[in-house]
């Protein structure tokens, strides 16, 4: 099962094996061994995601859905939205 | 006198033309900063309660800090202060970069408060502690651009100007004051207070140096903390502000459709792209700007010589719209014509004209016109309808020279919704005549009490939720569970009043550690600071600027709140469905920690002593 991790511009594939079950705090933290720069972004000393994310799956806030709990299926895309600030 | 400061004000009396040279209270400077908090002070002891904020007895000050012209990361900014015409009279400010607040130091002063009102057009022309009123006739009616130029042209390439355009000069309460042509000190009015006042420019010119208190170890901090870019540094360096459009779009945290739409619905993904990140800094001729000394260099200017949408000033060359200016010309009005808010940004630098305000006037309009509450003969055949990018630059432009159904539109939402028989209430959003800004409380619940609290309403760089610095120690919480913020939201108003008041840009404070606050403050001045003092001093400031309001008969629990700002009712679509924000309990739990009357909003006397501000006792405690 590949699902799509996406920060703003970047975006990368991770993969999982067929047959299981994944949610978005299993993706989340897989990110630590392939971009762990990105990790410590999103999670602190403790491994807990920060408050200040927001994320989405297939563009629907997971808060409308099982938070870090919703399920993921092939294809899906996670998106990840810092706080954020302009002028 | 303590380091940092030039130790000299200017006070220039409009109606008279006296100049004089006044030296600056140390005590004053240690208890309040500079800038708003140094400004708050100094008005709220010479503006007379009632004071007719377009008339004589304003005050207009422009004012820098401690850190203003020094090393410290970012010491570009300068602020300009004065009763706004704006907010029901209440306390006005807003704070630019660009290149003049240095200047204005090199050029002897901390800063310059204009008094009276002169009989004809002037300009103020300081040069290395010497000033002088000059006649500005031939400079009146001429846009931003062409002042700068002229001025440049007459008093050397090496003089830095803020000045207004028209729109400051026919007083709408709109309007700007610009510095190197594309910066604007936005908010609050003040382009209109320097135009009641006659004044068109103040131009600055100098080298003189700026003292510190220990010079090589600000150099050192300097050095120490570029090393140490967090935070947000990468997309504002890469992209400045537009970096967040597309993500702001969909997240819920940008205004869509006039704060009744949603991204997800109204403005998805592949049009929330073409008004974001690359595309704005793939537009032709892009080059990266930087304000003085700046590091980061967020801003950017493109060139736009062709199609519909041309830029006609400066060979073509303009600066990039940033997030705000995207956002209320873009997503807020369904408009993904990147050109269109190129051009829409240089009628606005131009005129003199606050994007955020126009964006929220052109939305309010729209919405009204899509209703039937307005036709095109109200609107002088102007098709007002969402995304219609040529309409949208026309009206703006008109509400720029107040010409035609412009002229109804130009002192804001709150004027023109008045002017037009109270038509679209729902539609007209602003909180005590200010125009919210394009960061929305439904994303972000905190923001509901920086614009209903906060001297100067309806503002989003007055610190809070939407603006965490990196390293500031704070408590974890939910943000759509309504209580247990406040002490968080404390800390990081009351840092950010700190971090402008000493001549700082917010974006360094969002882009370093904060701890830099601090001791770069120590570096430049010798007086000990640490994040207790910070927060402390930033109370008192933030206090000081609620007391200019208080005197003015202004409680902010009495300000109206937009519905749509704080999901009342709440939306059914989108990534903040569902949300309402339960502001008022914020509120009351952040005016506990603050010490102040949960229901008057006056500070206890207590908190006044705490804060040593015991002279406020009698006026306040009436």
């Amino acid at each position: 099962m590949r699902i799509q991790l996406a920060y703003g511009r970047e975006k990368l594939w991770i993969e999982f094996p067929e047959g299981g079950t994944v949610d978005v705090g299993q993706a989340l933290q897989a990110i630590k061994d392939v971009r762990p720069e990105i990790y410590e972004r999103w999670c602190d000393q403790d491994g807990q995601l920060r408050r200040s994310l927001t994320i989405f799956v297939n563009g629907e806030n997971i808060r409308y859905r099982q938070g870090l709990e919703t399920g993921l299926s092939d294809g899906d895309e996670v998106y990840v939205i810092p706080l954020i600030a302009g002028g | 006198m303590a380091r940092g400061y030039m130790g000299k004000l200017l006070n220039v009396n409009l109606s008279t033309g006296k100049i004089e040279i006044e030296p600056l209270d140390e005590k004053l400077c240690r208890d309040y900063i500079g800038g708003y908090g140094l400004g708050a002070r100094l008005l709220y002891e010479r503006i007379p309660a009632g004071a007719n904020p377009l008339g004589t007895n304003n005050i207009l000050g422009f004012l820098t800090g401690p850190l203003t012209g020094t090393p410290a990361i970012i010491g570009s900014r300068f602020v300009v202060v004065a009763k706004s015409p704006k907010t029901s009279g209440g306390w006005g400010d807003a704070n630019c970069g660009g290149y003049f607040g240095p200047h204005l130091k090199f050029a002897g002063f901390d800063g310059v408060l204009f008094s009276g009102v002169a009989h004809k057009p002037v300009y103020l022309f300081i040069n290395e502690g010497k000033a002088e009123l000059l006649d500005a006739s031939d400079l009146w009616g001429l846009g931003v651009t062409a002042v700068e130029d002229t001025l440049k042209g007459r008093h050397g390439k090496d003089v830095e100007i803020a000045s207004i355009g028209p729109a400051g000069e026919m007083l709408s309460l709109t309007a700007c004051i610009m510095n190197d042509k594309e910066r604007a000190a936005g908010r609050s009015g003040l382009g209109a207070v320097m135009g009641s006042k006659r004044l068109k420019a103040v131009v600055v010119k100098g080298k003189l140096p700026v003292p510190m208190y220990d010079e090589k170890g600000i150099k050192e901090l300097r050095k120490k903390y570029l090393k140490e870019a967090t935070g947000f540094f990468d997309t504002l360096h890469k992209w400045g502000t537009c970096g967040i459009t597309h993500d702001s779009a969909l997240s819920g945290d940008s205004p869509v459709k006039n704060w009744g739409g949603a991204g997800t619905v109204d403005f998805p993904s592949e049009r929330a792209r073409r008004i974001s990140d690359d595309t704005v800094i793939g537009l032709e001729g892009y080059k990266a700007y930087a304000c003085w000394n700046c590091p980061i260099a967020c801003g950017g200017k493109v060139r736009q010589t062709g199609g519909k949408f041309a830029l006609e000033l400066n060979d073509g060359i303009g600066h990039k719209p940033e997030y705000e200016t995207l956002c209320m010309f873009g997503t807020n009005l369904l408009n993904d014509d990147l050109p269109s808010i190129v051009k829409l940004n240089e009628i606005c630098n131009n005129l003199g004209l606050d994007t955020i305000s126009l964006g929220a006037i052109v939305g309010y309009v729209i919405e009204c016109y899509e209703n039937g509450l307005l036709t095109k003969e109200d609107t002088d055949g102007l098709e007002m309808t969402w995304g219609n990018a040529e309409a949208i630059v026309a009206l703006t432009e008109k509400i720029g020279r107040r010409e035609g159904f412009g002229d109804v539109l130009a002192d804001g939402v709150r004027v023109a919704w008045k002017k037009l028989g109270y038509i679209g209430t729902e539609y007209a959003v602003h909180v005590d005549g200010e125009e919210v800004p394009a960061h929305d409380p439904r994303f972000i619940p905190g923001l509901a009490t920086t614009y209903t609290i906060t001297a100067t309403p309806a503002r989003h760089t007055q610190g809070g939720e939407l603006l965490p610095p990196p390293g500031l120690e704070l408590d974890e919480v939910d943000k759509y569970v309504y209580t247990g913020h406040a002490r968080n939201h404390w800390k990081m108003v009351t840092t950010m009043e700190v971090c402008q008041a000493a001549g700082l840009c917010m974006f360094g404070y969002l882009s370093y550690p904060v701890q830099a606050i601090p001791e770069q403050l120590t570096a430049v001045t010798g007086w000990d600071f640490d994040m207790e003092e910070v927060f402390k001093t930033g109370t008192r400031i933030y206090t000081m600027r609620h007391a200019f309001n208080l005197r003015e008969g202004i409680n902010p629990l009495k300000r109206n709140v937009p519905g749509r700002m704080v999901g009342e009712p709440p939306l059914t679509v989108g990534n903040v469905k569902g949300v309402t924000v339960d502001y008022r309990n914020l509120n009351k739990e952040f005016l506990e920690v603050l010490g102040w009357d949960t229901t008057t909003t006056v500070p206890t006397r207590e908190t006044l002593q705490r804060l040593g501000m015991e002279f406020l006792i009698e006026d306040l405690h009436k």
